[in-house]
Parts: C-alpha cells; structure tokens; sequence
C-alpha cells in the first residue's frame, strides 16, 4: 500500500498530469467540444438568471436612495 | 481586506457628478441589475443570497457614485463592487460558509429559470464544486468580458486568470463526464468558501509580489 503511494507520488512528479482525472484518453477534437459546451451551459445560466423578471425590492432600493438625496438637498 | 474600486487608481480625485451624469449612472444602474443578478448567483448559488448580495452592491455603487468616472465601464465597475461585497462577507459571516452544501447545492434555486435539459443542471451542480476564485474567472470569461477586464475586475494577473479558466474547465470537463460517482452527491460537502477566500488572498498577493 505504502509502496504504491510512494510510486504513484513519483510517476505525478515526473509527469504533471499523470493520473488527472479528465485528460486520459482524451482526442483534441471531443476535448475542444466539450470545453465549448461547458463554456455555452455556463452562458446559458448566466443569461437564463439575467433574463428572470427584476425583484421590486431592486427599484425600492434605487428609489429610496434617491428619496434621501432629494431630501438632503 | 477590501481591494479598492477601480477609479481609485486613477489619479483625477472624485467629484460630484453632474445632473446628467447622475441620470446616466442611474439609467445605467438598472440596466446592470439582471447581470448583476446573474453574477451573484453564479457565485453564491442561492437566490435569496445572491439577491441580497446584489441588492447590497446597489446600494454601495449609489454611496459611492461620485469615484465612479463617467464614461468608463460600469459593469467591471459594479461588478468589482460585488465581488468585494461577496468576499468580504463571507469572512464576516463564516456560519454561511457551507450554505452551498447544505440546500443551495441542488434547490430549484440553481436552476435556471427555464432550464433547457439534465445537462446543464448536471454542468451547475459541478460549476458549484470548484473554488470561488474559479467559478469567478469562468462566469466572468464564459461572454461578458475579456480576459484582460476580468483580471483587472479580480485584481489579478491575466495568467492568473487564463489559469484559473483552465483549470477549472479541466475540472469541470472531469466532474460531467465522470457522472457515475466522480460527480459529488448531494449531501457530499464542497470545499468550504472560507478556504477559498483565503487561498484567494494569497494567491492575487503571491501575485502582486512574485
């Protein structure tokens, strides 16, 4: 057991990505895809949030803040 | 520790905004709310958080209107704003460290509005396992903003960034593809917040010094 950690801590020094989950067996052209789709599904929750209605709670706060201005003047 | 906000850096000293200006700002203040909404979701995960997160951010940006310079970008401007909000909370408020674990991790709150399939629940439910500094560099980059604004907006380095990305899409990629069990449970802990608000802090000043 111990040996086996010890032999795997050599293989990971002498090659960085030896044993990284998600570069084994890798082609280029399924990698670049998938890369492509984890950027776009990020996107798409992004724009998905953004496009939700504005809570009212947003607008009072603008409001309220500009009521104290107006006040202070 | 607060980073200061961007005009900070300028040398022309803050002045009150003309009757315009403070329209302008305002006008451009509600235009920002919805992705302002989506960067607090992305990296809080809850909605009431983020809500509230984003809500404060308002808030400062209206307090602090007059070190904003007209004519520059207010989205990296705010969005700088709500990042500090967001950090610095997190170290005032540590019970909420784990929040993301305990309900947020897979509530509807994550879920898109009109989510499109199982995938991209799948896609958040990993984006939700990596570190902050991580999920920040990937929202920020994934269409918003170059590389070049989003380092200037977590006030680091562009490599630092370019880094970040790429590490957390290798991540990622492993995290989806690995659904049979490399893909964390529900109930399984990500990595506490508060962690990654500290190693946050020393990587941008292993930055700043190296």
């Amino acid at each position: 057991m111990a040996e086996k950690m010890r032999e795997g801590g050599v293989m990971t020094a002498g090659e960085p990505n030896a044993g990284q989950a998600g570069t084994r067996g890798h082609k280029p052209q399924t990698h670049r895809a998938q890369q492509k789709a984890i950027t776009q599904g990020l996107r798409r929750f992004f724009d998905s949030v953004a496009s939700e209605p504005v809570p009212d709670e947003f607008m009072a706060i603008l409001q309220k803040i500009d009521g104290k201005k107006d006040a202070d003047a | 520790m607060n980073r200061p906000l961007p005009s900070h850096e300028h040398h022309e000293a803050p002045r009150p905004m003309t009757k315009d200006e403070e329209r302008d700002f305002r006008n451009g203040l509600v235009e920002m709310v919805p992705v302002l909404r989506a960067f607090a979701r992305s990296l809080c995960g809850k909605r009431d958080l983020a809500d509230d997160l984003a809500q404060e951010t308002l808030a400062k940006a209206l307090q602090a209107r007059d070190k904003f310079r007209p004519g520059t970008n207010l989205k990296a401007w705010l969005f700088v704003i709500l990042r500090n909000e967001f950090y610095s909370n997190h170290r005032r408020a540590k019970t909420v460290a784990n929040y993301a674990a305990a309900e947020g991790l897979h509530s509807e709150s994550m879920e898109p509005e009109q989510h499109a399939s199982l995938d991209l629940s799948d896609l958040m439910r990993a984006f939700n396992q990596l570190p902050f500094e991580q999920k920040e560099a990937l929202i920020l980059t994934a269409g918003e903003f170059s590389y070049d604004e989003a380092a200037a907006i977590c006030g680091c380095a562009v490599g630092t960034i370019k880094s970040r990305v790429s590490r957390a899409r290798k991540r990622l990629e492993s995290l989806v593809e690995g659904k049979d069990g490399v893909l964390p449970s529900r109930s399984e802990q990500p990595e506490d917040p508060t962690d990654a608000f500290f190693k946050f802090g020393r990587s941008v000043t292993e930055k700043a010094h190296g």
